[in-house]
């Protein structure tokens, strides 16, 4: 590869990275707040990719470009051929089981007379560890997608520490209505069904479903 | 050893990997698949972008698009910091002159060694380039003990890679401190051992000098070394990252479980990884923390041993310090980073 070639693979990352950086397909992979650091770094990149596809220098004697660099081309057409989606009911599949603990211990009072929108993670971690069972007798909106196991259908959300690479699977089985088809996004609305065991308890949490509409993948696929 | 001080030029950053690890193919072909390379760029992604619609509709399975995210993911992510990482780098390529550090390090090599490894803290540097910058610091008179442990300090511990070990592990600050204290205390262990056992006659040393960048423009000189620096770790962040979407996407959980489960088995298996992976410093974090179920001592020793030895520092080292150098150093880094990051692991995590 010349250096003409390799300005040509950096300015074709730049442009990769600025066209997620602008708009929402960034989502898909990594956290809200990682958007300017990515908007910088991919004006960087074109910023040093583009003047070099222009300026040839004739005496390029020592002009010698890595071989790797020709691998910095697949991520390139990964995004540009393939666009792959944000995880779904495949990855949650895979890693369906219950959340760790939680950091915080203290869990604060959930109103009674409205329907709580809260997190699919922190439905599990409520029903879980929360000894003050502070679910109990509560209407709980969730969003998230259908996923299958033998044990029934789940509500399911990925979770990022990081970027999606090391997304973890949030869900809370469900019980009275039929399993949509898997990985389709649903609102659901019920109540948590106390299983009277110990805590911590160590199994999915369930919820008794009082309604459920499909929706489209929400802006935002991760929590 | 006796070392004919000569006035040798800034570090350049023309010497990396490729050049020092491989002959350079005979000018005439190299220079047609040199010219063509634009050409060979541009058709790929031309014929990508026509058969878009074949391609895509053929890499449809669930594990496939599974793979593909996580993948991508791990390149979005790492991009940020490789690009901030290899511009300050080139910076110092470019603007700082190499006898800066001479001047820092005390007389005693004993003292000298945790010294240079505190420079290699503050000084970013990706592991490719410190090799070719530790080779020049011997030539100039350096203690080898020193050099060697800026070597293995600059891209382990710098603040790059600990900012973004800190993004790739939030609210784990444990995890941190434990990759600054483990990584440390390889390069000053490495140095002392180099001190107390180290020959001179292993370092065959010299077999290429640096380009002389003093006469030609320093912004093209920058530009050069980071455009270098960004598609060589770059690239082997691809080859990194696809083996980690791979390892999460297609192992069997059951596999996965097992290794993960056994303390020693995740260990061993993560170092093995980052020994063949070879992934930049500044993105390894990235990687370490998709390995999700294994313990924190296993993503730990992940951390310590990728910056401080892999097969492509190896053959760097081979290439740069001679090859009865690299025999000797590379597994004895190996054992000292492995230990390391378990002994830390276990105090700390």
């Amino acid at each position: 590869m010349n250096r003409q070639a390799a300005s040509c693979v950096v300015t074709l990352i730049g442009a990769a990275m600025l066209r997620l950086s602008i708009t929402d397909e960034h989502l898909s992979y990594i956290k809200p707040w990682m958007q300017y650091p990515l908007l910088v770094s991919a004006i960087v990149l074109l910023l040093l990719g583009l003047p070099g596809l222009f300026l040839v220098k004739e005496d390029d004697e020592h002009d010698h470009q890595p071989t790797v660099a020709w691998a910095m081309l697949v991520p390139v057409l990964a995004l540009l051929v393939i666009a792959p989606p944000s995880l779904g009911s495949y990855a949650a599949a895979r890693t369906l089981r219950p959340a760790p603990p939680p950091a915080e211990s203290t869990f604060s009072k959930l109103p009674s007379a409205d329907i709580n929108k809260i997190k699919i993670g922190e439905f599990v971690v409520r029903a879980n560890y929360d000894t003050g069972k502070s679910l109990e007798d509560r209407q709980i909106e969730l969003t998230g997608f259908a996923v299958k196991d033998s044990k029934g259908w789940y509500i399911a959300r990925m979770s990022m520490a990081c970027c999606a690479a090391d997304a973890f699977t949030q869900a809370v089985r469900m019980d009275g209505a039929e399993a949509p088809k898997d990985g389709q996004w649903v609102r659901v609305v019920g109540t948590w069904v106390d299983s009277d065991k110990e805590y911590p308890r160590e199994d999915m949490p369930t919820m008794a479903l009082e309604s459920i509409e499909q929706i489209n993948e929400p802006r935002q696929p991760y929590e | 050893m006796v070392l004919i001080r000569v006035r040798l030029p800034r570090v350049s950053v023309e010497t990396t990997s490729d050049e020092v690890a491989q002959e350079k193919p005979p000018a005439d072909k190299a220079g047609w698949a040199s010219g063509a390379s634009l050409w060979i760029v541009v058709g790929i992604v031309g014929a990508c972008l026509l058969l878009r619609g074949q391609i895509s509709g053929r890499l449809d399975s669930p594990a496939f698009l599974d793979f593909a995210t996580r993948f991508v993911s791990v390149m979005v992510q790492a991009t940020p910091f490789l690009v901030f990482g290899v511009l300050i780098s080139a910076a110092i390529s470019a603007f700082v002159p190499a006898s800066a550090l001479q001047r820092l390090l005390p007389e005693n090599k004993a003292l000298a060694v945790p010294v240079a490894g505190a420079a290699g803290v503050i000084l970013p540097g990706c592991e490719c380039a410190s090799v070719p910058i530790s080779g020049s610091l011997i030539r100039r008179g350096i203690a080898p003990a020193a050099a060697l442990t800026f070597l293995l300090a600059a891209p382990a511990i710098n603040p790059v890679v600990l900012v973004s070990t800190a993004v790739a592990f939030p609210n784990r600050p444990d995890m941190v401190i434990g990759r600054l204290v483990a990584s440390f205390a390889v390069a000053v262990i490495m140095g002392w051992l180099w001190l107390r056992f180290g020959k001179a006659e292993w370092l065959t040393m010299g077999r290429r000098t640096p380009h002389d960048h003093d006469g030609e423009n320093k912004v093209a000189t920058f530009r050069d070394a980071m455009q270098h620096d960004f598609l060589h770790a770059g690239g082997f962040l691809v080859i990194g990252a696809a083996i980690a979407a791979a390892f999460s996407t297609f192992v069997p959980k059951d596999i996965v479980d097992t290794l993960a489960d056994n303390w020693i088995l995740a260990v061993l298996a993560l170092v093995l990884l980052a020994f063949l992976v070879a992934i930049c410093s500044e993105a390894d974090a990235f990687v370490a923390a998709s390995f999700v179920g294994f313990s924190d001592t296993a993503k730990l020793a992940f951390m310590v041993v990728g910056p401080a030895v892999d097969v492509k520092l190896a053959s760097m080292q081979a290439g740069v310090f001679g090859s009865k150098f690299a025999m000797r150093f590379a597994p004895v880094t190996l054992v000292v980073a492995t230990l390391s990051a378990v002994i830390v692991g276990w105090v700390l995590l």
